[in-house]
Order: structure tokens, then sequence, then C-alpha cells
């Protein structure tokens, strides 16, 4: 009994041992096969547009709605958070962007952030007869593996077609 | 006589739950050992998938960007002089977490062997502040929005940063790492291409 034991502690520090050096060799010299597979479908770092992504879509007549889900495990940066609309037939009301949470950072101090999920009304005032506006839209964020992200943009049709003030 | 069978039965009992309860304690350590272990080994996965590992071996391309002062710098890998390019931000807490390591880096092993090369994947005025306020000793150059990004192009295809790519004396591309190195293997790195890593002391 004592030496099935042994024989298992000694088993445990070699799979140890080998976990070890296959972990280093996947950081340190960044060489091994890239595996998605091993340890399931969880808090995978994402490429950034899995990440992050938006809906945006009218609410009345004069609100526009913007909602950010974020994947667990990542962040998006409030203060890069950035709205406009594009041409001349509509203009963007001051926008308020919810608080989120604190993030604190040896850098940046404390920065606030939005995880999960971020929704923001954005007051959209159009001239007569404007019903189709193009948004523009700017995000940044970082994942808290210790990564972070390009800033990313986009452009989206806001239809307001049948929605009377 | 009972008794003292009983009183030997005991004596083992006691014997037995020592040895388990001893045992139990290596197991622990080995158990949580292991767990540690996995989660780094975890972790490291994450990173791995993030870039293209099918670009060790490959030769890396010249690379023409302008540096800080706006001058033209073109990198010719395969010139005899071994490149650790770091991709950086201004606005990346992890890359500036790991810049004052590259500079030390640089300090004690650049030569006309080895160099540190940053490109800053961000606008000019905010990387000179950076670079300033860093301490950054090596050539910063800034990434063109316009052209096809580097960075994608020597295997970050999740486009994340930091991101380092070694290159050998030969030009070929050497190691890759997504997310901030740790000293130990910028060392490394460094011994992998160049012959001064063993003749300072001190690392």
């Amino acid at each position: 009994m004592i030496k099935i034991l042994r024989h298992c502690f000694f088993c445990a520090l070699a799979a140890a041992a080998m976990a070890s050096s296959h972990a280093s060799a996947a950081s340190d010299t960044g060489s091994t096969q890239p595996s998605l597979k091993l340890f399931g479908n969880g808090d995978q770092v994402l490429p950034v547009e899995q990440a992050f992504v938006f809906e945006a879509a009218p609410l009345d007549a004069d609100t526009a709605l913007v909602r950010f889900t974020i994947a667990q495990g990542t962040y998006l940066y409030r203060d890069k958070l950035k709205f406009a609309l594009e041409g001349d037939t509509a203009s963007l009301g001051p926008v308020q962007l919810p608080a989120g949470s604190v993030h604190s950072d040896e850098f940046f101090g404390d920065t606030r952030v939005y995880r999960t999920v971020v929704e923001i009304n954005l007051p959209v005032h159009r001239y007569p007869g404007a019903d189709r506006i193009m948004l523009k839209l700017a995000w940044q964020g970082c994942a808290d593996i210790g990564v972070c992200y390009p800033p990313q943009r986009a452009r989206t049709v806001l239809d307001f077609t049948g929605l009377k003030p | 006589m009972l008794s003292a069978a009983a009183g030997a039965y005991r004596a083992r009992l006691y014997r037995l739950k020592t040895v388990r309860l001893a045992r139990r304690w290596w197991l622990g350590a080995a158990v949580l050992g292991l767990l540690l272990l996995a989660g780094y080994g975890w972790l490291s996965m994450r990173l791995a998938s993030l870039y293209d590992p099918g670009r060790i071996g490959q030769m890396a391309p010249e690379i023409s960007l302008v540096d800080l002062e706006g001058a033209e710098v073109t990198l010719q890998p395969g010139q005899g002089q071994a490149l650790l390019i770091n991709f950086w931000a201004s606005w990346c807490a992890p890359c500036r977490a790991e810049i004052p390591m590259l500079a030390d880096l640089q300090r004690r092993y650049g030569s006309s062997d080895f160099t540190v090369v940053g490109i800053g994947v961000d606008r000019a005025p905010a990387l000179k502040r950076a670079a300033t306020a860093l301490g950054i000793n090596y050539p910063v150059l800034v990434a063109d929005p316009h052209s096809e990004d580097i960075a994608q192009q020597l295997g970050d295809i999740g486009e994340v940063l930091p991101y380092s790519v070694l290159i050998g004396r030969n030009g070929v591309i050497r190691a890759l790492q997504v997310g901030a190195m740790r000293h130990a293997t910028a060392v490394n790195w460094v011994g992998q291409v160049s012959q001064r890593v063993s003749q300072k002391t001190g690392n």
C-alpha cells in the first residue's frame, strides 16, 4: 500500500514535470502548436471581433441604442468608446456613458471599464426626411490575460423609417 | 491474549493512520503543484492560440517604416544583426510593463550582433512621449496604418499587443511571443542569436 502511494507521488511529480516543460515551451519559445481544444470552450482569449460584439438600432424616433456584448475575461475602456454620425442630415446630442467599473492599472491608475455588457443611449436629432443615418463607432479593450486589442472602428446604418416623434 | 491482540491491532491501525496522514500531505502537495502547473500551462495555451507558429523558420520580410523623428528606416533581416522586434503601443498597459525589461536587455546585450527594435502600433506623438517616459534606448519605428499589418505578417494573427518576434542573424524567424515576455525568456532569446550572452556576467 505504501509502495503504491509512493509510486503515485512520483507519478504526480513526473506528470507535473512534463506539464511544466510543455508549458514553458509554449510560452518561452512560442514554438508549440496552438491547441484550442485541450481545455474546452470556457474562457478562451478570443479574436477581437468575437471579444467585443456590438448591436445598434433605433430605440425611438430620436434615440438609438448601442449594446456591446463583452466576452468573459475581456473589458472595454470607457474613455475609448466614441460615437459620431456621418453626413449632415442628423446630429448627435450629448452622450451619457454608463459609469462602468473601476479597473486598477499600475500605469494608468484607476480607469473605468465595461465588462459583460454595456448599453448606451444616443440622442439623435434628425432633420425632416432623414430616416437612414450612418453611425460611426470606435472602441478599444484588453484581455485580463495580459494582452490588448488594437482600437476598433465600425460604421452601421440606423434606420428610423416609420418612427414618428 | 485478546487484549494483547487488540492492542497490537490498534497499534497497527495507528501506524497505518499516521502513514496515511503523512502520505496525504505528499499527495496534497503533489496535487497542488500539478494544479498550479496545469493553470500555468492553460494560460500559455490560451496565448498560444493567438499567433501563427508557422512563421517560425521562415525568412523575415524587409520592413520599411519611419522612426520617431520621421526618418525612414529599413530593417533588412539577414545582414548579420539579430533583431528582437517588440510590437507595442502607448495605450497598452502590459506593453508598458514589459518595456523596462527590454531596455535593460538592450543595455546588457545590444551590439552589432543584436538589437531590440520597437514597432509602435500607435500615433507618433503618443509613442514619443511614452518612449521617453519608459526610458527606451533602442530604435522605435512607427507602424503605418495604411499599409499591410507587419505584426500580422510576423504571425500576430490575433493582432494583440504586446507581441515579440526573434529574428536570427541570418534573417530567419526563430521565436514568437504573445503577451509580455519574462526576463528569463528574453535572455534565452538573446542567447539563441548572440555570442555575447555567455561573455557578459550578471545576467
